[in-house]
């Protein structure tokens, strides 16, 4: 018995509609130079004969890939979409750029919230993800030199296969290492290994001009043992440079030892007065005992631990307001089992009203989907830039820690029913805080994230509102944004003139960051965000 | 009159709000990051590891969506490309939908229906399959009239004439592929021992339609969607077993609310017979097995316990778990028709799920998918590996003496 | 003008600025610096106090096209030799401003020494880490050159959070979080690219440093010292790297008799490889911890020592020319390489330097991750020359077994920078264009012309 023929009719031969396209975002300068489009014609017959036809595409398909992030910049296409295989397929990409005067945007695994990696006047993504090996793994010397497609994830598993632990980042897993080590890699928690910055030993840069840049031992035919190498340290020149100054390929980076026994320790208390708590970190990190610390307000700490909104909503409310999370290692139990004993009294002595949240009460809290011990190592692969169905907006300034109480309060005031999402999940009072002493507790880092609906044009401009009213007030009061973006503030109307005159030494660094990039960047091809001649962003990354 | 004979139809632009919010963080590229213990074995993208580009994953996938809606760009081959690698294996969902409630798979199957519709969708190399689906109502273009023949070789009831309890549906491959004889054959065997009375639809039984839902024709899907269920409906069985887990899958995520039957995939059914001592497995050989999840199966059933239940019931064979399995699973290569229009690619996949296979130490690699133990079988012979790839029926069958 | 009218002229500008005390010429400038005997060179000496006086003096030097070097070492320099020009000695701008003791932060002048600091540190019961090989007695100036630190296995951060640098147009160079609030969080982050870190290691041809932040530590409630003798090398730095890779340890290092002989500057009677630590926590975590480093040390065959002479050693600095206790002077062959190289190295360098009586010695930095390594040559002045171009064949063995030599000048510089990446090196030198086009401060220094 056959089927009723007449439902068995493919349309697979009917015509294709005839679309009109509408709209295709792309900008040009208004008298541009670079990347006409006879160039980009040029460029992408030349990189195809460089990288091979697979490897350099004007396909709208492809390009429409890389035209936005999490962020509220607008959509932006690129021209180009280049993926080099090896440091010698980027030299070529830049030596063909520089050629056709067409604009470079690195690009590393192109996790982004605020568009850094969104091209502004078109031109050719150099994406990195074909180049995502590790090339060395050294557990004696605890380091490894890696290419710049290898994210967190990766490198995290090969490091705690042989007893070794990266740094952990304040991002998703699935970051490029290469590039959040760049910008800071502010480690949430790692308050004893530093930034990823610091642990940078040496790169491969293949600057603008396509030259080859070794900087570190490498460069004097050393072994990375530790140590900056040679002389001036030029390795530091690549941080915060947003990818301005070429492009790494390679990068030896520090890794730290993985204790032989973890145990996890959760002081908390539920009021809002942050005094205590202070008090607490501040001699938990004097100490310098613990591998990690740092305060999370539950807001913070629901997104941190749970799998999803629901998981966060209910973890919110389930924990305390105020809670500490600090991780001990040890060669023995004992040993670290002391540490704890000891951060324990400390923290009782500052005040009684603490208690600790056992972990295993902490995995019946996240309705036991985690693993703990895992999850200390990791630190989640969704570090909230997954959370909320939209985008949120990081504050991150830089002050003494006993400093903060006031900061947190009035940032606090500033922003209350400011933000928010209008779905709900958030509720506008929920602009959540976190602290972390640094340097045991020379100096803190607060972090306060502002949640937004991307899709709510309404939430936009609260957030922003919320924002700036939280971080100016935060700046008069002497904090400092971090991880080195004065110069993207820099770039905002009126900054770019306030700035040096309230602190003339700034032109300083501006003037030689100016220098430096028409030295390796004649043409200034090279993710043109920032207009070096006067030292001001010719666009803010997310306007 | 066109009905719907199947589930409510959906359209791509219901799902504006999942494409238009994929933040790129690229949570899709990889497995479950606290499940990763080696740095090869992040990748889980078939197409994303392969082709590299944005658009090969499902964060480029999300935007290909998008743009097309917004009609920022129009479809060139290098987006039919990008729509027709996908393997549809839904590693990219089972990672984005616990985090963001976003269905980036979901996105896809649309954004196929959608080509489709237009008429601007399918290759050249898909035309062969619907051309076999149009002629002969299987995919592979065999004569119908075969599979009455299967009634007797089985030994079991021919459904189409008398009522059975459990009806087998046993999906065009295990019809028609002589390798996968073998494994039918066990299957029937097993569930005679299981005391099942088991019957079959023999010619009446037709492509369940997956590799149509898989290219987004869902039109014609539904027409074989409709005719099957009243087909099974009219042999009054209260259980429909399928052997394929692509027909498993479609059987309960598009059969099921139409039919009275409940469908069950045999692996299920078998480990709930040795659960409930109706079947007890006898000695293998010693070796090392490891099961390899299929996509259809596992992601999109959870079905991950019942066939490790019953390797686990077999004396004799040592289970190790590969690294990338349950909802980390690797796609063999043969998901979403896309190693039916580029075979070198679905081949390069299977080498690397062999690969896997090999790390893990393992004999054999065990499934339950015809798809799957095709493409593991190609990739055993491209990676020229000693592993052997095994039907789960065949080894429990074998266990047991094989008669 | 005759040349002398020039220097009379330059001279008095500079008394004009400074004073007269504080300028200094003739064979009296070189009294800065150890081991000048047979060493020339025609230089002013001039010690600001004020950070304006230093920018005052690079702007004078400037209009009087006069080169600008400052005292970057206790030992004289081969690069000074036959220099003319102003030699800027930050002796006096040695005010501690602040010692931060809830922010374990103290801020001082680029004159301040490590003895002067600890002794006001230690009122407010903190400390600082101390160098293993200075040769620079200023607290500033050791840390921004990346000096190996004897507590650094723990400690692993900068330990200078802050510095100001005067520019060869005398504008001050300020680094980390200053460059937008003068006070604060005093942190290390420059506020775009981070370029200040380059002024480390670079022999001042960048900027010479005026002030700094720089770190202290509280001291703990219980400090145990333990010294363990190795009959083994390999024992010995096994025993090193797995302590340090524990953290169970304050300070430690390791060597051998010489060594530590000169350091305590007294003949001791030591077993060949000795290993000296420390360790500072509270008491329950220091018997712990102690107990496991007795069973380590049991383990690798090694035996316990007294430790109250080398004791002492502890908690200063240890500087290189205090060292030349042994035959007059001294010159150090130095480098970082990995534990498991460290034995291969000495023997690399001791086969450079054979005939000569050598000190080696060892302290882990970052875990015991890196072994910083010295081989000091104890020689007679009238071998000066013999153990100098020894030491650079040292230098140049060791190096053909990859070890990272963190910085150097003079023909050392040249060295290194001979086999290195060509790119970098014009790197190096596109900074000093770009900082100091006119090579006024500290010409040649680094390396040749610039």
């Amino acid at each position: 018995m056959k089927r009723p023929q007449a439902l068995a009719k493919s349309i697979y031969l009917k015509d294709m509609d005839n679309r009109r396209v509408l709209k295709r975002p792309k900008k040009m300068e208004a008298d541009p130079t670079h990347n006409l489009p006879e160039n980009i014609e040029k460029a992408l017959k030349l990189l195809k004969g460089a990288l091979g036809e697979e490897w350099a595409t004007a396909d709208d398909a492809v390009t429409a890939g890389y035209a936005r992030d999490q962020g509220f910049k607008h959509c932006m296409y690129p021209d180009i979409i280049a993926l080099p295989g090896s440091t010698d397929d980027v030299a070529k990409i830049f030596q063909i750029a520089n050629e056709c005067l067409v604009d470079v945007m690195p690009y590393g695994t192109g996790c982004n919230t605020v568009g850094l990696t969104i091209p502004l006047f078109g031109g050719i993504i150099l994406d990195a993800r074909r180049m995502d090996q590790i090339l060395a793994i050294d557990k004696d010397n605890l380091y490894a030199r890696i290419q710049p497609g290898v994210n967190y994830c990766m490198l995290q598993a090969e490091a705690q296969k042989l007893g070794m632990r990266v740094a952990n980042p304040s991002a998703p897993a699935t970051v490029s290492v290469v590039s959040n080590h760049l910008f800071c890699n502010i480690n949430t928690m790692a308050s004893k290994f530093g930034f990823g910055m610091d642990n940078i030993i040496e790169a491969q840069v293949v600057l603008p001009t396509g030259e080859v840049l070794e900087v570190g031992p490498r460069a004097y035919g050393m072994d990375p043992a530790q140590v900056a190498g040679f002389g001036p340290d030029m390795a530091t020149m690549l941080r915060f440079a947003m990818g301005t100054l070429g492009y790494v390929t390679e990068m030896t980076i520090r890794l730290y030892s993985a204790p032989a026994f973890d145990l996890e320790f959760y002081p908390a208390y539920p009021d809002d007065d942050l005094t205590d708590l202070i008090e607490a970190l501040y001699r938990l990190a004097r100490d310098n005992q613990c591998l990690e610390i740092a305060h999370l307000q539950n807001t913070f700490y629901g997104i941190f631990m749970g799998e999803n909104n629901k998981e966060t909503e209910a973890f919110v409310d389930a924990v305390p307001r105020n809670n500490i999370m600090a991780h001990f290692g040890g060669a023995t139990e004992e040993e670290a089992r002391i540490k704890v004993d000891y951060a324990r009294t400390q923290v009782q002595e500052v005040s009684e009203k603490y208690f600790f949240i056992e972990p295993e009460m902490m995995v019946e809290m996240v309705g036991g989907k985690i693993h703990l011990d895992r999850w200390n190592k990791f630190f989640r692969e969704t570090v909230r830039v997954q959370r909320v169905r939209g985008s949120f907006i990081i504050g991150a300034l830089v002050n003494s820690l006993e400093n903060f109480y006031e900061v947190e309060k009035t940032m606090r005031r500033a922003v209350t029913n400011q933000v928010g999402t209008t779905d709900g999940i958030f509720r506008p009072d929920d602009a959540s805080a976190y602290f972390q002493p640094y340097h045991m507790g020379r100096m803190a880092y607060l972090e306060f994230d502002l949640y937004t609906h991307q899709d709510d044009k309404d939430d936009f401009l609260r957030a922003y509102m919320g924002f700036f009213r939280a971080f100016f007030t935060a700046q008069a009061m002497g904090s400092v944004a971090a991880a080195g973006t004065a110069s993207l503030l820099k770039g905002l109307p009126g900054l770019d003139i306030a700035l040096p005159m309230a602190q003339p030494e700034f032109a300083n660094l501006m003037g030689l960051a100016a220098a430096l990039k028409q030295t390796v960047d004649p043409n200034d091809i090279c993710n043109r965000r920032w207009d070096y001649d006067t030292g001001t962003a010719k666009k803010f990354s997310i306007f | 009159m066109k009905e719907n004979l199947t589930k409510t139809r959906e359209l791509l632009s219901q799902y504006r709000e999942d494409y238009a919010l994929c933040s790129k963080c690229k949570i899709c590229h990889g497995n479950h990051v606290q499940e990763v213990n080696h740095a090869r074995f992040f990748r889980n993208c078939p197409s994303g590891s392969r082709f590299r580009y944005e658009a090969y994953y499902a964060s480029g996938r999300m935007e290909l969506a998008r743009a097309l809606n917004l009609k920022e760009i129009t479809v060139t081959p290098q987006y039919k490309h990008a729509l027709y690698t996908c393997m549809e294996c839904g590693s990219c969902q089972e990672q984005c939908y616990p985090v963001k409630q976003i269905f980036p798979l979901r996105v896809i199957e649309l954004l196929r229906e959608k080509a489709v519709a237009e008429g601007w969708g399918l290759l050249p190399e898909h035309a062969p399959i619907l051309k076999n689906l149009e002629e002969t109502d299987n995919f592979l273009g065999k004569p119908q009239a075969e599979r009455d023949k299967l009634i007797a070789e089985l030994g079991v009831k021919d459904a189409a004439k008398e009522k059975c309890k459990v009806l087998l549906f046993i999906g065009c491959q295990y019809s028609y592929k002589p390798e996968l004889k073998k494994a039918l054959t066990s299957a029937a065997r097993l569930l005679k021992k299981a005391k099942a009375e088991v019957g079959i639809l023999g010619s009446q039984e037709l492509c369940c339609g997956a590799p149509l839902l898989e290219l987004g024709d869902r039109d014609f899907f539904e027409s074989f969607a409709a005719e099957n269920i009243k087909r099974i409906e009219a042999t009054g069985a209260e259980t429909v077993i399928t052997l394929c887990a692509h027909c498993a899958s479609v059987f309960a995520e598009e059969y099921a609310p139409f039919m009275n039957a409940q469908p069950v995939h045999i692996t299920q059914y078998i480990s709930e017979a040795l659960a409930a001592g109706k079947l007890k497995a006898g000695k293998s050989a010693k070796s090392t097995v490891a099961w390899h999840d299929p996509c259809r199966l596992g992601r999109r059933l959870k079905v991950y316990d019942e066939p490790r239940a019953i390797l686990d019931a077999i004396p004799g064979l040592k289970r190790v778990e590969l690294e990338r399995s349950k909802g980390n699973t690797l796609c063999c290569g043969n998901g979403g028709m896309a190693a039916q229009a580029y075979p070198e690619f679905g081949l390069d996949v299977a080498k690397e799920r062999v690969f896997e296979a090999e790390f893990a130490g393992v004999d054999k690699i065990v499934t339950a998918c015809p798809w799957c133990e095709e493409m593991l079988q190609d990739g055993i012979v491209g990676r020229k590996s000693k592993v052997q790839v095994e039907n789960i029926l065949t080894l429990l069958d074998e266990s047991m003496g094989g008669k | 003008m005759s040349v002398e009218v020039i220097r009379n002229s330059l001279m008095q500008d500079l008394i004009d600025i400074v004073g007269s005390k504080d300028v200094v010429s003739g064979p009296m400038a070189l009294s800065v610096y150890g081991q000048t005997e047979g060493r020339t060179a025609d230089l002013i000496r001039v010690m600001p106090r004020t950070v304006e006086d230093v920018a005052a003096i690079v702007i004078t030097a400037r209009e009087h096209s006069q080169k600008v070097f400052s005292v970057r070492s206790k030992i004289f320099p081969d690069t000074l030799e036959g220099q003319t020009g102003i030699l800027i000695d930050p002796v006096n701008l040695n005010e501690i401003k602040i010692i931060n003791n809830r922010n374990l932060m103290a801020h001082i002048g680029a004159g301040v020494t490590f003895e002067q600091l600890e002794e006001e540190l230690a009122k407010q019961d903190l400390t600082l880490l101390m160098p293993g090989s200075a040769e620079s007695p200023y607290v500033v100036r050791s840390y921004l050159e990346r000096d190996c630190l004897v507590g650094s296995v723990t400690f692993r951060q900068p330990n200078l959070s802050i510095f100001h640098a005067i520019l060869a147009n005398g504008q001050k160079w300020v680094s980390g979080t200053q460059q937008l609030v003068m006070d604060g969080a005093n942190f290390r982050e420059d506020q775009g690219p981070q370029l200040s870190p380059l002024f480390g290691g670079s022999e001042d041809i960048y900027g010479i440093p005026v002030f700094g932040v720089v770190y202290a530590y509280p001291r703990k409630k219980e400090r145990q010292v333990l010294a363990y003798s190795f009959k083994k090398l390999e024992d010995a730095v096994s025993f090193t790297y797995t302590v340090s890779r524990h953290e169970h340890c304050f300070e430690i290092a390791g060597g051998d008799a010489m060594w530590w002989s000169s350091i305590a500057g007294k003949t001791l009677d030591l077993a060949n490889w000795t290993v000296l630590m420390s360790i500072e926590q509270h008491p329950t975590l220091v018997t712990n911890q102690a107990a496991q480093v007795e069973a380590l040390a049991k383990k690798l065959s090694g035996s316990k020592v007294a430790a109250d002479t080398l004791a002492q050693t502890l908690r200063r600095p240890w500087y290189l020319l205090d060292r030349a206790n042994i035959k007059g002077r001294i010159e150090a062959v130095k480098y970082y390489t990995f534990a498991n190289k460290v034995p291969a190295l000495f023997d690399a360098a001791a086969g450079a330097l054979k005939g000569m009586p050598l000190g080696k010695g060892f302290i882990p930095v970052y875990f015991g991750s890196s072994f910083f390594c010295e081989c000091d040559i104890h020689h007679a002045q009238q071998d000066m020359a013999k153990a100098q171009e020894l030491r650079l064949k040292a230098y140049a063995k060791v190096l053909e077994q990859r070890a990272l030599i963190d910085r150097g000048n003079g023909k050392l510089a040249k060295l290194v920078y001979e086999k290195s990446n060509p790119v970098t090196v014009t790197m190096v030198k596109n900074f000093k264009l770009m900082l100091d086009p006119d090579n006024l401060l500290n010409p040649g220094q680094l390396m040749e012309g610039m």
